[in-house]
């Protein structure tokens, strides 16, 4: 229906100011609800709205991808002869030159060329401009010491990311090394992660050129050095395992972690020593892989208790019967394989570090001085001292691990934990050098090549990274040698007077005689007791007046 | 021509000379002293050297040329003399 209100007006009323008029509301429709309708509503008391006053983001993942490198050469076998000519008709290419030869630009560029060449063989002939000038004075390049520049990064291409647990240098080639992958934290490896480590060419870094298949992943390994097609790797179930070679039956081994293998040097080059957190040392030969060929047990004199071994060190200056052991509590040993009892194996304890001796080495170039490498600090020892003659300055990360230089007597490398590289040089200062980002995760290993110049280092997350160091750091300077003996020579002499007067202290403190001490006493009397007062009184001062004050 | 023969002649005499080639912008040797394979390798090579070598001085200075390349080897020496069209490369051990 409509709602229209009709209206008339006369004509006469057009244009007629209007009077409004005051009426009352009329309604016009009333539309009753319709209950029958409310069937087909259903109410909807409580409505979740979703509303967000923040900027929408959304985050998205770009990487280049790894591309592969093979390298392949040209052969340049003609010159660029036209197109009429055929290379292989001598006649032609003869007949080519002939013409060559008569043209007159020809002519004139022979002979402007032979002109000044002829200059030039004439100055070569009378002096050598390019001679060793300065033969007495060697450049002395210690004091510029260059970040290492990275080289490659060998990734580890299984899928299942291990750490890259040892890393060992080929002995003569110097582009391969070979990488032990295994996951050291407890009972933290995935059941996918395979047991592989690989053998890598530093020419080839996508693919390693040999991969070996223990049982079990290898924690240690070491190249052979005679003889370098032989590895032998320490597995993470103690087993040794030797490349090609059968590997020793698995009741007779270590029972935790073969955490260093080392090759013995002897006349077969076939012997070689382990060592483990299970308190055990034991020496094989890989002939007879059946059982070993002596075992020592790790046992603390002072306690009687069992060290855990986590680093081994044989050096050959040293002779072929001792040997330096470091174990998780802190203690940094040396042994002697040839002593008569078993209590004489272990010849002496070096006690101070706070947490497990990761690596120790002895100085490649002074035999009687060695470091260890553990929790915040290294440290330098001497033989004869049994504190450390040097300490580094504490670090705010744990140390992994650290080597000495081959090359240079007074450098070393130490790892940390939050993936930088520290150099320290005695010779030079005694705290870092330089200090080093080389990756992200923690680094687990490092080793530098004998030719000094290459540090590889492990990490975390499987990847080696391969350095090259300056020459500064990589090759000896003349008086080196020298100076470094002369700064360990004097720490060790320091430890030792300063060891030498402690122990002068404790004698003289024992053979003081026992002087009793008497107290005099006797009883007061009343005397005394007067005479104390009278002092008192007379100290305090004239007698004022005592009377109370009273509290309001 | 002769006089080119002459040239060449004379300056492969030199004292301490071991070889020269004369090649062209294409690396075809025309006039040399060395051994076939030898001398088609140094074509290959020293044509490019001696490209880069130009344009490596063009590209430091437009107006500037290059006039003599000049190898000191830990054995010998070897000189390159090069020209708009032909290329002049001596070999030579200095004796003093």
């Amino acid at each position: 229906m409509d709602l229209v209100f009709p209206y008339t007006k006369k004509r006469k009323d057009f244009g007629r100011h209007p009077n409004f008029t005051v009426t009352g509301p009329e309604m016009l429709v009333d539309i009753a609800s319709n209950p029958a309708m409310q069937a087909h509503f259903t109410p909807v008391p409580l409505s979740t709205v979703a509303v967000q006053c923040a900027p929408e983001m959304s985050e998205h993942e770009a990487n280049t991808e790894s591309f592969s490198i093979a390298s392949r050469g040209m052969l340049h076998k003609e010159g660029g002869w036209p197109k009429d000519i055929d290379p292989n008709e001598i006649d032609h290419l003869n007949m080519f030159r002939k013409k060559v030869e008569r043209d007159d630009v020809y002519i004139s560029a022979v002979k402007s060329l032979t002109g000044t060449t002829e200059e030039l063989m004439k100055q070569n002939d009378a002096i050598d401009i390019a001679e060793h000038y300065f033969d007495d004075v060697v450049p002395d390049r210690s004091q510029d010491i260059t970040q290492p520049r990275c080289l490659l990064t060998l990734k580890d291409p299984n899928k299942v990311k291990r750490s890259a647990a040892m890393i060992s240098w080929h002995p003569d080639e110097r582009g391969r090394i070979a990488v032990a992958y295994a996951v050291s934290q407890f009972q933290r490896q995935p059941g996918e992660m395979s047991p592989a480590s690989y053998i890598w060419d530093l020419e080839n870094p996508n693919m390693p050129i040999t991969e070996m298949q223990p049982v079990s992943p290898l924690v240690s390994l070491q190249f052979n050095y005679k003889d370098t097609h032989i590895i032998v790797g320490g597995s993470y179930n103690g087993v040794i395992w030797p490349l090609a070679y059968e590997s020793s039956p698995i009741e007779k081994c270590h029972r935790d972690p073969v955490y260093k293998v080392q090759w013995l040097q002897s006349k077969t080059a076939m012997e070689l020593a382990s060592v483990s957190t299970d308190g055990r040392v034991m020496w094989w030969d890989l002939r007879r892989m059946a059982e070993p060929t002596e075992v020592l047990d790790l046992v603390n004199k002072a306690d009687g208790s069992m060290l855990g071994g986590v680093s081994l060190d044989y050096d050959p200056a040293l002779g072929p019967s001792k040997f330096m052991v470091g174990t998780e509590q802190g203690l940094a040993l040396l042994c002697n394989r040839k002593a008569k009892s078993a209590a004489e194996k272990i010849a002496q304890p070096f006690p101070g570090h706070y947490g497990p001796v990761y690596a120790i080495q002895r100085n490649p170039f002074h035999s009687r001085f060695f470091m260890t490498i553990g929790d915040w600090a290294a440290r330098v020892w001497a033989d004869d001292v049994r504190t450390p003659i040097v300490t580094m300055p504490f670090e705010t990360q744990y140390l992994t691990t650290g080597c000495w230089s081959p090359t240079r007597p007074g450098v070393f490398f130490t790892a940390m934990r939050n993936g930088f590289m520290g150099i320290w040089d005695m010779a030079a200062q005694q705290k870092a050098v330089k200090d080093w980002k080389i990756s992200d995760a923690a680094i687990t290993s490092m080793e530098v090549h004998t030719g000094g110049s290459l540090l590889s280092a492990g990490s975390a997350d499987g990847s080696v990274a391969v350095y090259e160091l300056c020459e500064g750091l990589a090759v000896a300077q003349s008086n080196e040698k020298a100076a470094v003996q002369g700064v360990f020579e004097r720490e060790a002499k320091r430890e030792k007077n300063i060891e030498a007067r402690v122990r002068e202290q404790r004698l003289k403190e024992k053979q003081k005689p026992e002087v009793p001490v008497e107290i005099k006493t006797r009883p007061l009397t009343d005397k005394d007791t007067k005479e104390i007062e009278e002092d008192f009184l007379a100290t305090i001062g004239p007698d004022e007046d005592h009377t109370p004050i009273p509290l309001e | 021509m002769s006089e080119v023969e002459d040239t060449l002649k004379r300056i492969s005499s030199h004292k301490g000379v071991t070889g020269l080639i004369v090649l062209n912008q294409a690396g075809i040797p025309i006039r040399t002293t060395m051994e076939p394979a030898v001398t088609i390798q140094c074509a290959a090579l020293f044509t490019r050297l001696c490209s880069k070598a130009r344009s490596t001085i063009k590209k430091l200075d437009e107006a500037d040329d290059l006039s003599f390349l000049r190898l000191r080897t830990k054995k010998h020496e070897i000189l390159v003399a090069p020209d708009r069209e032909y290329l002049l490369v001596v070999f030579q051990n200095p004796q003093f």
